[in-house]
């Protein structure tokens, strides 16, 4: 056997190493659901959607998820009305410290760790009795996930082209039109991507909801965790499951459209 | 647009008219100055140039007039109208950028058709106005295309299209072929002129290329520091070049520095020979504008002449460039048709002729 043919070997190993390490927990939850078993078994035994049953009658779940969801829109929506002009703005700006001490302001969300934020928001929050109220949560999230929508628009808007505008001014366009027809266009790569990747992190937010929320605003990581503390059963893996398809299906979209470079995100 | 209905024709009466005026511009950029009081008058029809090197200020003179860039004082004006203080998008002109500038998301039609829609034309001339900028540009089967789709130069006649479908007051074109390799060059130099005279616009065309600010323009402002030095048809640019600058600038060109005497009937150079000539001048000191087509060689050894030594001898597809070097050691460039003679052979003798009648000079230095 030759050399390369050695590390062919050896690399498609890893590979699979690799995704196994990925795909495996996923697909132990995807069994689990499936079990005719309150506990979990290897090799699994019978098949039952008794527990997808379960998740819907126990009504624990869907108001969450629901929330969760219109969350999860909305905070994106938000996001994505402060992201374009912000990085709009930054494109005007000379390049220099200023710039990049705002560029850095803006993606403190990404980089403080979840847990103090949620410690921060539930402290100023609870002074102007915003918690456990969906405005509080909604302003929350959209602090949260507005990183991911600027860092996506701004590479985007890094790549628009001067010319493009001027030619559009010197055809008779005035600002707003510019903005609607050349513009706007011009960020969607970036606007979607980010958008996408927005709405999976509000979804998927767990330690700040939990500080701002009590028991009325519940999110559905919330309702997952707070399922678990009480009952042990593949319940929750029902409810993962429904999850982890609604995930890939987001994948497979945003991977169609060519969108997936656009979520590196630099200001190049 | 009727494309037959305005011609231009040089010397005709639409050219006496002041399209657009730039009146004592003056900009800078932190210690740069980009526009150094420049006062320039663009005729009705013509197709002017502003030829220079880069950062001569010709593009920022272009982009005052388009309104992208402000004056820090002067005043534009378009059809005899301040413009000084319009947006670009008020002043009705057209341009075409070096960078492909066509909208990428947009097919072809809908780019030419961008400007008409801002001005909320009906459909049905939008599509006829399309259909006759394609026929003028002759690409007119690409209207369904995306930019992406087109090579350069189709993308860049295409940016042309879109710019004159709004019929401008002025088109201004920003080294519009600069990126093009140089035979698509030169097609689409002759495409532009022939565009010129069918849509009877006028044209402001901004270059650093010498040659084709000759070849497409009925008149060149060359360009130095801020400054037009030389405002002209192009004959007169290339044979009287106002001074030092434009004459070395434009073409091949060696610069004799000599005395005339009027009393033997020629010029004496420094470092020795006497060339045969009549010139009408009044002063002893001049500087001689010898261009390559001014010079003929003769084998040595016989008559008059300036004696010179062939330094180099290249064929360049129907001419032969001769370099020879005289014993003061100014470098004079001969081009004759045909092939090389065998009568100058590398670091072999020759006579020098300088046929005085094409052969131009400048005034410098004292009288």
């Amino acid at each position: 056997m030759s050399e390369a043919r050695t590390w062919n070997s050896l690399r498609a190993v890893a590979a699979a190493a690799v995704y196994g390490f990925l795909i495996i927990p996923l697909l132990v939850v995807v069994l689990f659901s499936f079990s005719d078993k309150s506990f979990f078994t290897f090799p699994p035994s019978g098949f039952s959607l008794k527990w997808y049953q379960a998740a819907w009658a126990s009504e624990r779940f869907l108001g969450p998820a629901v929330r969760s969801v219109v969350l999860a829109l909305l905070s994106t929506l938000i996001a994505v009305i402060i992201s374009v002009p912000a990085a709009l703005a930054m494109r005007k700006m000379h390049p220099g410290r200023l710039r990049a001490a705002i560029e850095f302001l803006f993606l403190g969300p990404l980089i403080v760790p979840a847990l103090i934020v949620g410690i921060a928001l539930l402290y100023s929050f609870t002074k102007v009795g915003l918690i456990d109220t969906f405005p509080g949560l909604l302003a929350a999230h959209a602090l949260i996930v507005f990183p991911f929508v600027f860092r996506a628009v701004l590479t985007s808007v890094v790549n628009l082209q001067q010319h493009l505008i001027d030619a559009s001014a010197i055809l008779g366009a005035g600002p707003l039109y510019t903005f609607r027809r050349i513009v706007l266009p011009a960020l969607v790569p970036g606007l979607a991507s980010g958008a996408i990747f927005a709405f999976i992190v509000s979804l998927d937010q767990f330690t700040v909801s939990l500080f701002v929320t009590q028991t009325e605003q519940a999110v559905l990581p919330v309702a997952i965790y707070k399922y678990l503390y009480d009952v042990n059963d593949p319940v929750v893996a029902a409810v993962s499951t429904v999850l982890v398809v609604f995930g890939l299906a987001v994948a497979v979209v945003i991977d169609r459209f060519g969108w997936l470079r656009h979520l590196g995100g630099t200001s190049g | 647009m009727s494309l037959s209905a305005a011609k231009s024709q040089p010397g005709s009466a639409r050219m006496d008219k002041i399209k657009v005026s730039a009146r004592n511009i003056v900009k800078r950029f932190g210690a740069t100055i980009a526009a150094a009081d420049i006062s320039l008058d663009i005729r009705d029809g013509e197709f002017l140039t502003l030829l220079g090197e880069s950062g001569c200020g010709k593009t920022t003179l272009m982009r005052i007039i388009a309104g992208l860039e402000a004056v820090d004082s002067g005043a534009i004006l378009i059809d005899g109208r301040d413009v000084t203080a319009l947006s670009p998008r008020e002043r009705n002109l057209g341009m075409v950028f070096q960078q492909y500038s066509l909208f990428p998301h947009m097919s072809v039609a809908e780019n030419i058709a961008y400007g008409l829609r801002v001005k909320h034309k009906g459909e049905a001339e939008i599509s006829k106005t399309v259909d006759e900028m394609l026929e003028l540009v002759r690409l007119p089967d690409l209207r369904e295309r995306r930019p992406a789709q087109l090579s350069g130069g189709q993308q860049q006649r295409i940016a042309l299209a879109r710019a004159l479908a709004t019929r401008p007051s002025l088109l201004m074109l920003d080294e519009p072929l600069g990126a093009l390799d140089l035979k698509l060059r030169r097609q689409l130099q002759a495409e532009l002129k022939r565009i010129h005279r069918e849509s009877g616009t006028t044209f402001l065309f901004v270059t650093h290329d010498q040659d084709e600010a000759l070849f497409l323009s009925d008149r060149v402002a060359v360009m130095r520091a801020g400054q037009i030095e030389q405002l002209d048809d192009p004959t007169r640019i290339y044979c009287n070049p106002a001074n030092r600058f434009v004459a070395d600038f434009v073409g091949d060109v060696t610069l004799l520095d000599c005395e005339y005497d009027a009393m033997r009937g020629g010029i004496a150079l420094e470092g020795g020979g006497f060339a045969p000539m009549t010139l009408d001048v009044d002063r002893r000191c001049i500087t001689l504008v010898v261009r390559p087509e001014n010079v003929r060689l003769a084998p040595a050894g016989g008559g008059e002449g300036l004696a010179c030594k062939v330094e180099d001898v290249a064929y360049q597809a129907g001419t032969t460039l001769c370099t020879v070097r005289l014993p003061s050691g100014a470098v004079l460039k001969s081009r004759g048709l045909g092939a090389p003679s065998p009568d100058f052979v590398l670091g072999g003798e020759a006579l020098a002729h300088l046929d005085d009648c094409r052969v131009a000079f400048i005034r410098e230095g004292p009288a």
